[in-house]
């Protein structure tokens, strides 16, 4: 019997030997952006500096001190009320479009943005553009670099025929109009033998801009290692300014590659170009795009994604030019977007000098 | 003999116990970079080494030197670390690289890294990167 007993406890004993902790770690849940970092609860010190002044007391100050000391969990209850009524202040955001508008107070957190007046009408962008060539194809014809202009001239008007939100979003409010305009300039075509140019601006010291601080400077050639196109942001060394597009990606007709045959390449870029973040803001969900009407997310969405896609808790907007979905599946810039583009037009703003300010 | 069996399928027990051990603590690792319009991974598992790309498939089997190489390097690496560490360049914010990042699995916890531009990730995860890289040519 006492064998028996020892034999189990020994077998019970090596079932268990080299058993390591099993716990999986998953990443931290992040929490919505609400910025907490000026909030405080206990006001000893000023309460002090006020009674020595004025000889007055702020009596509830007091007792919420006093409070605080006895009940260790109400700093944490209070925090959680400021918490949620910051996130519900920033949801409802700006106030809504007359006739329109999102009735923010419904907690889906959707916002609605106005599209700000700033006096300055439709701003007309110049264009040049580079076709630098290494064969025929890429050689591209004028009337694909139309399509081109056509294409951007549409996304950046709300005037594209795809637009066609599905059923159940609440995009459709923040769908915009950014007045924005292009007109071609100019074409240079170059022939060379490099048959990949790569996302170091060697394609741009070849063939340097031209008047950038006026001309929005397009090049199309073979960028090779997977990328279809690749922008400046505003800011950056006049010498390199521009963007840089594949030419199996620009325009929608002739040389031109699926699921990036409609142009929406160069209206990505042309975004990054006017200061525009992915819209997933190139992080988690607490990384922002520094525009409020769009939704959070944690990452890219490819292809084209049914509605809804939800992440970071919210349904994505993958139909923005800002995100990574097919051309076919991305049809809209928002009110927010609108309103930071056209930020950098502004007299002292960081491409004043392309809308003539 | 009863008891020399029984001892037998103890051991056999404690045995087979810690190689299963061993299989479910093995190590994963997969490397992505992706942007609009293309992907890459490379992942190992259990010897093997896989490279997919948009357009080709590469699968090799490491030897156990070269799975030692492997299991040495990430042990060099802080894996609790690896979802804080900075990029040291940002190029993928406007499409100028492709968006890479790492996944661990070790001990049956999982690891991910924070992202990187493609082909220039932080100094801690460069060995580790070099080397599967170096693995596959």
């Amino acid at each position: 019997m006492m064998k028996k007993g020892l034999l189990a406890l020994l077998l019970a004993a090596g079932t268990f030997i080299g058993c390591q902790d099993n716990a999986s770690e998953l990443p931290n849940e992040q929490q919505s952006k609400v910025d907490m970092s000026d909030f405080y609860l206990h006001t000893d010190e000023y309460e002090s500096k006020r009674s020595s002044k004025d000889g007055k007391e702020c009596h509830t100050m007091q007792v919420l001190n006093r409070q605080l000391k006895e009940n260790k969990g109400l700093y944490k209850k209070m925090y959680d009320v400021e918490y949620a009524t910051r996130k519900f202040i920033a949801a409802k955001g700006k106030p809504t479009k007359p006739g329109g508008g999102s009735g923010g107070g419904s907690g889906s957190g959707d916002v609605d943005i106005t599209p700000i007046n700033d006096g300055l009408g439709v701003v007309n962008i110049p264009v040049y553009v580079h076709v630098v060539y290494s064969n025929s194809n890429q050689n591209i014809s004028n009337t694909q670099i139309a399509s081109q202009i056509t294409v951007l001239n549409e996304d950046f008007r709300l005037a594209n025929s795809d637009f066609n939100l599905p059923t159940g979003t609440t995009f459709a409010n923040d769908a915009t109009d950014s007045e924005i305009e292009f007109t071609l300039a100019g074409t240079f075509r170059h022939s060379d033998s490099r048959s990949s140019w790569g996302t170091n601006n060697a394609v741009k010291s070849a063939y340097p801009p031209v008047t950038p601080s006026t001309h929005l400077n397009i090049w199309v050639a073979e960028i090779g290692g997977g990328i279809l196109g690749y922008a400046q942001f505003p800011g950056g060394n006049a010498s390199t300014d521009g963007v840089v597009i594949s030419p199996q990606y620009f325009g929608n007709t002739g040389f031109v590659s699926a699921p990036f045959d409609k142009g929406r390449t160069a209206t990505h870029e042309v975004g990054h170009y006017l200061n525009l973040r992915h819209i997933w803001g190139d992080g988690r969900c607490r990384q922002d795009d520094f525009v409020a009407d769009t939704p959070s997310s944690d990452g890219p969405n490819y292809g084209c994604p049914s509605y809804p896609t939800t992440n970071c808790k919210s349904a994505d907007m993958t139909m923005n030019y800002m995100d990574y979905t097919n051309d076919a599946c991305m049809y809209m810039f928002t009110d927010g977007q609108r309103n930071r583009m056209r930020a950098i037009f502004a007299s002292g703003g960081a491409r004043a000098s392309l809308a003539g300010n | 003999m009863n008891v020399l069996k029984k001892i037998s399928l103890l051991i056999l027990i404690i045995f087979s116990n810690c190689t299963a051990q061993e299989e479910v603590n093995a190590l994963e690792i997969t490397y992505s970079a992706q942007t609009r319009g293309s992907s890459l991974t490379i992942s190992y598992n259990s010897l093997i080494l896989e490279l997919k790309t948009n357009n080709s498939n590469k699968k090799i089997v490491l030897n156990k030197n070269q799975k030692e190489k492997l299991l040495k390097e990430v042990s060099k690496i802080t894996l609790t670390e690896i979802a804080n560490l900075k990029a040291p360049t940002n190029k993928r914010f406007s499409d100028g690289a492709l968006v890479g990042k790492f996944s661990i699995l070790k001990n049956q916890k999982q690891y991910i890294s924070s992202e990187f531009d493609h082909g220039n990730p932080p100094e801690e995860l460069n060995n580790l990167y070099l080397l599967l890289e170096s693995l596959l040519n």
